[in-house]
């Protein structure tokens, strides 16, 4: 019998195809990404970044992460209580439900929320600008369309694993006199720590990367509503590539950050827990 | 049981997680999603005069128009076609990496196996001019096709390409544990049996590899329909010849035109649900009709 | 502490686990719930820790002490609860999955470190796992997890002490020598216990008090000797080792048995194994049979034989017994009750007799 440490011409085959598709699909872009950044030299990269609007939209793509990530995780966690401990009429549905957002466009994202939100004909719109709020096309629109296009990742990592943990653990803690708080500090969140990182990973990195539904939604507006995705975008459109992809090394570098993060703790969670 | 009651468990939390989910879920997912199915039934008709009634009864011929208008249907064309072609490539490239990745002995495969959530991992709009700056004609790939005579950016071909890319970590992700999960066994008993590998791999491991292989073919696909920042860049953009219809949507946007937005919208999410669902039963019946 | 089990019943969707229960456990006694799975035993076990609630039923009750648990919740009832499985946290270590319930304690009530700490070692010592505090519990074989699980229930000083099937997850020759250690242990603690088993051995070896339960409802509570040899009903016979049956119908006042299929009987002879005496002599009046098979290695000798009625009896002898007059394959011998319970309808009845 084969296995898979003897030589086959096969194996071979296939394995260099599949070296060459990697490298052509995966590593070369990437590279290509970090040449056109570096190519004019360190000196250039930097100026590129320090740029006020960059570090504006920099400013700006954290300030959606910071509010987006714990929101999401705290709902999250809610969320897989509810869905994963418990069984009743109506669980399957609502797991499906909290799927939505993969399912949806970017575009369509950023859309319904225009159309929720938005001043002209947005359901809550005309009401909330004779109040003087405009959400859409300024920072909080950019933050809510965010919120619901992360918004299945902490949860759809957590109820499979707490589901597949089961509810002994929790039930022998109150038997011991554990209040359910305690409870749930000593016992689930250690249980579910890796996954919860995991989600909260994929979360950030999705939430700091999103570009169609912002830019819908967030109307352009240089220096006030740009993320660093956006204000790649208008960096490539006028022709200032070094300087866009400058910024889009930023965003490679985070997004192989949290690749390498992911395979790390993918170990942790099939190991242990 | 009634709906949202609960079985016996003396876990506590129930009725609160329950009920932050219901509320975080109808406030940041179900509300928003409405605007799209309610919007589209009345198209900017539901003017303070007109009751919603009436609304409807204007807005869903004009939805029919507005859908069926020949730069919607070419947009349709286009994506639909770019995004099942892609598919189908990412089933090919999908598929000899995820078995090189499980079978192979490859250098630095842990590297390798990292990588491929690269796409997944990356801003879409960064992905999308990387694609570009690739496959211009001025760019490393793009200038060797010219050589070739043929042209990548600006057409569809370019627009499959970037759609490849994006869907790439679906198929591999999908088949990796089920390949993992099948072992040697399969491929060589049969071989053994006196079947050439070609054989083998055609009636006994292909067939067990179907569901994983429907899962990230639907997910891959479902991505390049919806998919925007990706493509805009290569694409060209060009109406009725590569213009797709997430671009056509946010054209529509800028121009204040709402109901159009609206209807196309809601038409490529419905028809997006209608795919996904529609595979996977399909697939599921043929499944359960029993092989073994 | 004692333990008053009042009128409890329980329904699962259209099942109904428990049919008004009744039960009295004494101070300081150790009782085996016993029955087969589905009984309602588990379920029981679990009510009365608190990790189920009873249908609400006008006068069901547990009462600890003479004072009732029907409003407290499960970390009030001071109960301490084995799983089947251990439920071990298994983030912790052995030393930490010990001290849980002492920790968790509301800041009044909690002792203070050094206090804890010198309970835990107490504790790794009395169930034999000291050198191993620091260990987790995917460290542990199955026998050290459960003594994990018990010192952990232990810790808190439970008025009552509850285990569920705590040895149905382990290999014989480690359930065997567990038994034995638990029946020392409550020796020498003395908590009122209640375990809940399917193994019957181990139910007759180990508690004070055996309830024998089938289908929701006790069928006999009472000391081990008690139920064994003087069973109430045909299913608590049945259960608690080996018997022989034999079919009969009621003629007036007596039973006849002989020559009654199985399903016109209307009366039921149990006989264990070892009550009968085996003659070669048709006067005995005993049961004619053919022996089919002679088993002489073990501790006993064990027979096997068919009756008129093509059924297959058990019949054991004690070596001594046998020697006296060795039965071979294919001798037909009688088989003399010494001792026998018939049932009528599956209720005990005396009366006269005829084979």
């Amino acid at each position: 019998m084969e296995d898979s440490n003897s030589f086959s011409p096969f194996r071979f085959g296939i394995g260099f195809l599949a070296l060459v598709i990697v490298a052509l699909f995966l590593v070369f872009p990437l590279g290509l990404i970090m040449k056109e950044a570096f190519g004019r030299g360190v000196g250039v990269w930097f100026d590129s970044i320090a740029d006020r609007d960059t570090l504006d939209a920099v400013k700006l793509t954290l300030l959606a992460t910071a509010i987006v990530v714990p929101l999401n995780t705290v709902f999250g966690v809610a969320m897989a209580w509810a869905l994963s401990k418990f069984r009743f009429r109506g669980r399957t549905l609502l797991i499906a439900l909290i799927d939505l957002p993969f399912t949806v466009s970017p575009v369509v994202a950023g859309l319904i929320f225009i159309l929720l939100l938005g001043p002209r004909s947005g359901w809550f719109g005309p009401w909330l600008e004779t109040h003087g709020i405009r959400l859409v096309f300024s920072t909080p629109g950019i933050v809510i369309a965010t919120l619901f296009v992360t918004f299945p990742f902490v949860a759809r990592e957590l109820i499979p694993l707490m589901s597949g943990q089961g509810s002994e653990e929790e039930q022998a803690a109150l038997t011991l006199g554990a209040s359910p708080w305690r409870m749930f500090r000593h016992i689930t969140l250690p249980n579910i720590k890796w996954g919860l990182l995991y989600g909260v990973i994929l979360c950030t990195a999705r939430s700091i990367g999103e570009f169609g539904a912002v830019s819908v939604v967030s109307g352009h507006i240089r220096g006030e509503t740009d993320t660093l995705p956006l204000h790649v975008e208008i960096l490539y459109n006028e022709y200032r590539f070094t300087a866009a992809f400058a910024a889009a090394s930023l965003l490679s570098l985070i997004a192989v950050v949290s690749i390498a993060l992911k395979a790390l703790l993918e170990r942790r969670l099939n190991g242990k827990g | 049981m009634k709906i949202f009651e609960k079985e016996h468990s003396i876990l506590p939390g129930f009725a609160p997680t329950l009920g932050l989910t219901l509320f975080y879920l109808t406030l940041v997912v179900l509300l928003p999603l409405s605007t799209l199915v309610v919007n589209s039934a009345t198209l900017g008709f539901d003017a303070p005069d007109t009751g919603f009634r009436e609304g409807v009864g204007r807005g869903i011929p004009e939805f029919w128009k507005i859908v069926s208008s020949r730069r919607v249907l070419a947009s349709f064309r286009v994506t639909f076609g770019t995004a099942l072609l892609a598919a189908f490539l990412n089933l090919f490239f999908g598929g000899v990496v995820a078995y090189a990745l499980v079978r192979v002995k490859l250098p630095l495969k842990r590297v390798i196996d990292a990588l491929i959530d690269l796409p997944f991992a990356m801003p879409t709009a960064i992905c999308g001019i990387a694609m570009a700056t690739m496959y211009a004609p001025a760019g490393p790939v793009g200038s060797l096709a010219a050589k070739l005579g043929i042209k990548i950016a600006f057409t569809p071909l370019g627009i499959t390409l970037a759609m490849v890319f994006i869907g790439m970590p679906f198929v591999v992700r999908a088949l990796q544990p089920a390949l993992e999960d099948l072992g040697h066994e399969l491929e060589d008993a049969a071989m053994s049996l006196g079947a050439s590998r070609f054989t083998a791999w055609r009636k006994v491991v292909l067939p067990a590899l179907a569901p994983p292989l429907v899962t990230g073919f639907t997910l891959a696909f479902a991505r390049g329909l919806g998919e925007y920042g990706t493509v805009i860049f290569i694409a060209g953009n060009m109406p009725f010849k590569t213009e797709v219809t997430s671009l056509l949507i946010v054209t529509q946007l800028e121009q204040f035109n709402y109901p159009g937005a609206t209807a196309i919208a809601l038409t490529m999410l419905l028809a997006s649900l209608l795919l996904i669902f529609g595979i996977n039963w399909f697939f599921n019946r043929k499944h359960r009709q029993g092989r073994y | 502490m004692s333990i008053e089990i009042k009128n409890i019943s329980k329904t699962f969707g259209g099942f109904q686990a428990l049919r008004d229960v009744s039960l009295e456990i004494p101070t300081g006694k150790l009782v085996a719930v016993l029955g087969p799975s589905g009984c309602g035993k588990t379920t029981l076990l679990r009510i009365v820790a608190g990790l189920e609630t009873a249908d609400p039923v006008p006068g069901s009750d547990i009462v600890f002490d003479g004072v009732s648990a029907a409003g407290s919740p499960v970390n009030r009832r001071q109960v301490g609860f084995v799983f089947q499985h251990y439920a071990l946290f298994r983030q912790m270590t052995v030393a930490e999955n010990i001290a849980f319930g002492l920790k968790v304690k509301p800041r009044r009530e909690r002792p203070p470190r050094a206090e804890i700490r010198a309970r835990v070692e107490e504790l790794l010592e009395l169930v034999q796992l000291s050198p191993l505090g620091g260990r987790y519990p995917d460290q542990l074989s199955g026998g050290q997890r459960q003594r994990v699980a018990l010192a952990r229930a232990l810790a808190i000083r439970p008025k009552v002490l509850l285990l569920d099937e705590p040895f149905g997850a382990l290999d014989a020759q480690v359930r065997a020598s567990l038994r034995r250690w638990l029946r020392q242990l409550h020796d020498t603690i003395n908590v009122t216990g209640i375990f809940v088993t399917h193994d019957q051995e181990e139910a007759l070896e180990v508690a004070d008090q055996v309830v024998v339960m089938n289908r929701g409802r006790i069928e006999q509570a009472g000391e081990a000797n008690e139920v064994f040899h003087h069973p109430k009903t045909e299913f608590v016979m049945n259960f608690l080792g080996e018997v022989n049956i034999f079919h009969g119908r009621f003629d007036r006042d007596r039973a006849v048995f002989g020559g009654v299929g199985r399903t016109e009987a209307e009366a039921k002879m149990l006989v264990r194994p070892h009550d009968f005496a085996v003659s070669r002599l048709a006067s005995s009046g005993g049961i004619p049979a053919l022996a089919v098979r002679v088993q002489t290695a073990g501790a006993v000798v064990k027979l096997e034989l068919i009756d008129g009625e093509a059924q297959t009896l058990c019949v054991h002898l004690s070596h001594a017994e046998y020697a006296a007059d060795p039965v071979a394959v294919s001798e037909r011998v009688y088989l003399v009750p010494r001792s026998s319970r018939i049932f009528r309808n599956g209720e005990d009845w005396n009366g006269d007799y005829v084979i």
